[in-house]
């Protein structure tokens, strides 16, 4: 009840903050004084909030829904605690957690350059609107208040736990970054918007970079780590699909570089105003439409990962916050157009590096552009009353890699420009020959490899003209001081980054192979053969997760692999969870990924739930419907109690074409030994026979348990299946430059982040 | 000047008419059986997975076979070119991605929609 109480709480003391500081004319006014004060309350109560779930998600306390629904008392402590944001309602108190803390930071920040006022109240009607979401999808409600028939008095004694799939450390890591670089994305909007209402565009765009630095190798990270989940555990195979969630997250970040760009325009030319406006408004913007895309379950049939569908109120009210906020953005950009038209008047010269570096920025816009479209496709028919549709993969690859070639070219023909003034195009050429020789013999090395496609020649060319003369600058700046190169290490890691994509998933090698215990196949020139398991987590009871060791032998290399099969209660154990395992080599992985166990026998068989049917394959008039189990012998019904072997039925409902009789299958158990031996029963005018063959026990849920038929033939005898374990297997050609491309990239911007703070004091008068 | 805003609005025309071109060629609808079986173009279609007709992975071939029936209750053979999705078991709906060779449908993909653990929960309580 009391974390219900202080979220309302909240939203009004969020509303209260908002109209303090909007009523406030200006520093340390006394409704500018409330306001801090309020905002203060306001962190210290979701701080609060916040705990409490904490609190309550440790101390096991599962009478509350959201918490039951997530968490368990099975895991581990770092899992515990990720279960926190593991749904809606949690993940949406996360987001606000983080957008209150960074607002602490902000408060005081824009209060040293006299840009407290607007800004944050502008800052604090986003937790207005994250506040009332909270108060509609709480994390607080009560398993009753949910579930109206369920009885108040009864606590029930563990939760539902996770996903297994997202048991991993990574759900510990990547939620929260990503969080972090939405809320830290969303200060440049409310700077920028109170930048128009103040009618100042310059020092917001100062203030500004800063956050947008720190969004940007954040959001960045985030994304990248999000990938290597993917890649690691998940066994997609790649780190990238441009799923409508993956894309949705990537569209703020391209926005945030764009204005990495485009305000280092403006702050040293004095141009490209209405751009950054604008280009702050949609990266707060996407930020929004990747939260109403990922949870309001609109792309449900068109995305790889779950949605839950979240309730008409949820959706209207992300819609509405969506709405609202755009609106408000493009609203002060119209009253303003004029007034930031007449104020800057520059000539961008087509011989200079801003000019070239605006280029770049077009082309960030252009993938934005092409990933927004794509992904909202399916909702665009879905607003234009056309049918469902979606786009292909190869929509974002055939655009993005053009594209790609241009933004390398664009970068490293850039740094042989000068700023504003102009260098000749002929001067700057005749000065990048060297490195452009260099690109073109190692191109030519690259196509004697075996590189045919033109696109393909082209961005290995242009990554490496980039590749070398970012090398040169972050030596030559670098040697100084290294922060004075960290947007030449930032390009450095962009190009490896693509490079690695490129490399990693166009000249991917892949095979196919079965493999029973002890039995081997050849593939990619290795030997792989598979020597035993191993069960791991056998503290867990809810799972029987194993290591399958592969020995793989060739090409110089002898060593085990491991991916991981375990089967769940998360989905009663009906078929198995797989992780892959990795080989990794400084210029390859070794990606071995299981996906489908089999077993193998000389004769048809079939697993059978209740209500289950078999339709028997040489004779598809004969079918065998599972109704249930005979338990009474083994009950001590017929007076097997005492005896060691007792008879186990499954009574079955045997189709014949138009006629049905009800019949039970036998099979002999022994109790000691767990020997278990089917009794054959002959059918009359077939030349088959029908066994009970096996039982699949469902320890959680007897009723789920299943029985195996087979089909047997009529002479044949039963044998022992084998297990026989199919793996995807494959080289991923250079894929450690996409973990390096990405490291660089967010190393150089963490570099870059300094300079502007230091800058801020000089450049801003008050 | 001028030149430039020239030059700067044909390319930003040339980009969105190509965009717009390739953005419905890579264009794939949700249609049914019927409709898909009438072209060779590839579709995505939404439906149930037939549990009581056979179903097989076929660990030779990686393909897995099972009937599908769309919202039109028009049933079909689906060959899924990969392994039985983990949770496939599990779903209330399949999302099936591919075209129409001979008489079966040829999937590259297969999305499954679960009921939340939550629903799943409740409706075995409920039962």
């Amino acid at each position: 009840m009391i974390g219900k109480l202080i979220i309302i709480l909240s939203f009004v003391i969020a509303l209260a903050t908002t109209v303090a500081y909007f009523i406030s004319k200006g520093k340390d006014d006394k409704p500018n004084k409330i306001g801090r004060y309020l905002y203060l309350t306001l962190f210290l109560l979701i701080v609060l909030a916040s705990g409490i779930l904490l609190s309550n998600i440790l101390s096991f306390n599962y009478q509350y829904t959201y918490i039951w629904s997530y968490s368990s008392k099975l895991l581990p402590l770092n899992l515990l605690i990720s279960s926190f944001y593991a749904g809606q309602e949690g993940s949406f108190l996360l987001w606000t957690f983080l957008i209150s803390l960074a607002g602490v930071f902000l408060l005081y920040y824009t209060k040293k350059y006299n840009f407290e006022h607007k800004t944050m109240a502008f800052y604090t009607l986003i937790l207005v609107f994250l506040t009332l979401l909270l108060i509609i999808k709480s994390p607080f409600n009560f398993i009753w208040e949910s579930f109206p028939d369920v009885d108040p008095n009864v606590i029930p004694p563990n939760g539902r736990g996770l996903n297994p799939i997202l048991e991993s450390y990574w759900i510990s890591i990547h939620p929260p970054i990503l969080f972090s670089g939405y809320a830290v994305l969303s200060v440049p909007f409310a700077l920028a918007v109170a930048g128009m209402f103040k009618r100042d565009y310059t020092n917001w765009a100062i203030l500004a970079t800063p956050w947008v630095l720190t969004a940007s190798a954040i959001l960045g990270f985030g994304i990248m780590l999000g990938g290597f989940w993917a890649y690691e555990t998940l066994g997609w195979g790649g780190f990238w699909g441009w799923d409508p969630v993956e894309n949705s997250s990537l569209l703020p970040w391209l926005m945030s570089i764009t204005l990495v760009h485009t305000l280092l325009i403006q702050k040293r030319t004095g141009g490209l105003v209405k751009t950054n406006m604008i280009l702050a408004i949609f990266g707060f913007i996407f930020v929004l439409y990747a939260t109403f895309l990922t949870r309001s379950g609109v792309l449900g049939d068109t995305s790889v990962h779950s949605f839950v569908d979240p309730g008409q109120l949820v959706y209207l009210l992300l819609l509405i916050f969506l709405i609202v906020f755009t609106l408000i953005g493009l609203f002060f950009f119209a009253i303003r157009f004029k007034d930031m038209s007449s104020k800057v008047k520059i000539n961008l010269k087509y011989d200079t590096r801003e000019f070239f570096i605006t280029l770049g920025s077009v082309f960030i816009v252009a993938v934005t552009l092409i990933v927004f479209f794509g992904t909202s496709l399916p909702l665009f028919q879905e607003i234009l009353g056309k049918p469902k549709a979606a786009v292909e993969t190869s929509f974002y690859n055939n655009w993005s890699l053009p594209l790609a070639i241009l933004m390398f070219l664009t970068n490293a023909f850039s740094l042989y420009l000068n700023w504003k003034s102009s260098t000749s195009i002929g001067t700057a050429l005749k000065n990048s020959l060297v490195s452009l020789g260099i690109s073109i013999i190692l191109t030519i090395v690259v196509i004697f490899f075996g590189v045919k496609r033109l696109d393909h020649i082209l961005l290995f060319f242009s990554s490496f003209f980039s590749i070398i003369i970012n090398i040169v600058f972050i030596f030559r700046f670098g040697r100084k001081k290294i922060r004075l190169a960290g947007s030449y290490i930032s390009h450095l890691g962009l190009a490896l980054l693509l490079l690695g994509a490129l490399t990693s998933s166009v000249f991917v090698s892949e095979k196919h192979i079965n493999l029973k215990n002890f039995s081997s196949d050849e593939a990619l020139g290795y030997k792989f053969t598979l020597v035993g398991r191993d069960q791991i987590q056998k503290n867990m009871p809810d799972r029987e997760k194993f290591k399958y060791h592969l020995k793989v032998q060739g090409k110089g290399v002898n060593s085990v692999v491991s991916p991981i099969i375990y089967w769940s209660d998360f989905n009663e154990r009906q078929s198995p969870f797989f992780e892959p395992g990795i080989k990794r080599y400084v210029t390859k992985d070794l990606y071995v990924s299981p996906n489908g166990i089999s077993l193998e026998y000389p004769y048809p068989s079939k697993d059978l739930g209740k209500g289950e049917t078999f339709v028997v394959p040489s004779d598809t008039s004969f079918k065998i419907s599972f109704i249930k189990f005979d338990m009474s012998a083994m009950m001590g019904g017929g007076g097997h109690a005492d005896k060691k072997v007792v008879p186990m039925g499954a009574i079955c409902e045997l189709i014949n074409g138009n006629s049905s009789v009800i019949d039970t299958l036998f099979a002999e158990l022994n109790m000691e030994t767990g020997e278990f031996n089917p009794i054959m029963k002959n059918i009359p005018g077939k030349n088959f026979k029908l066994g009970f063959t096996r039982f699949l026990n469902n320890p959680e849920n007897i009723a789920l348990s299943k029985v195996e038929i087979s089909v047997l033939p009529e002479e044949q005898g039963i044998v022992h299946p084998e297990e026989v374990i199919s793996f995807q297997v494959s080289t991923k050609p250079f894929i450690n430059l996409v973990w390096l491309g990405v490291i660089f990239i967010v190393i150089g911007l963490v570099l870059t982040i300094k300079r502007p703070v230091q800058e801020n004091g000089k450049n801003i008068n008050g | 000047m001028k030149k430039k805003y020239i030059i700067g609005t044909v390319i930003a025309v040339a980009f969105t008419v190509v965009a717009i071109l390739s953005f419905d060629s890579s264009k794939i609808e949700y249609t049914n059986f019927a409709k898909a079986k009438a072209t060779e173009k590839t579709y995505q279609i939404i439906g149930t997975w037939l549990k009581d007709k056979p179903s097989n992975y076929d660990n030779k071939e990686n393909t897995f076979t099972f009937y599908m029936c769309d919202d039109k209750k028009d049933t079909a053979c689906v060959i899924f070119h990969g392994a039985k999705p983990n949770n496939f078991d599990m779903a209330t709906q399949v999302v099936v991605k591919g075209s129409y060779t001979k008489n079966n449908f040829h999937a590259s993909e297969i999305l499954t929609k679960c009921p939340s653990k939550y629903e799943a929960e409740m409706k075995k309580a409920g039962s």
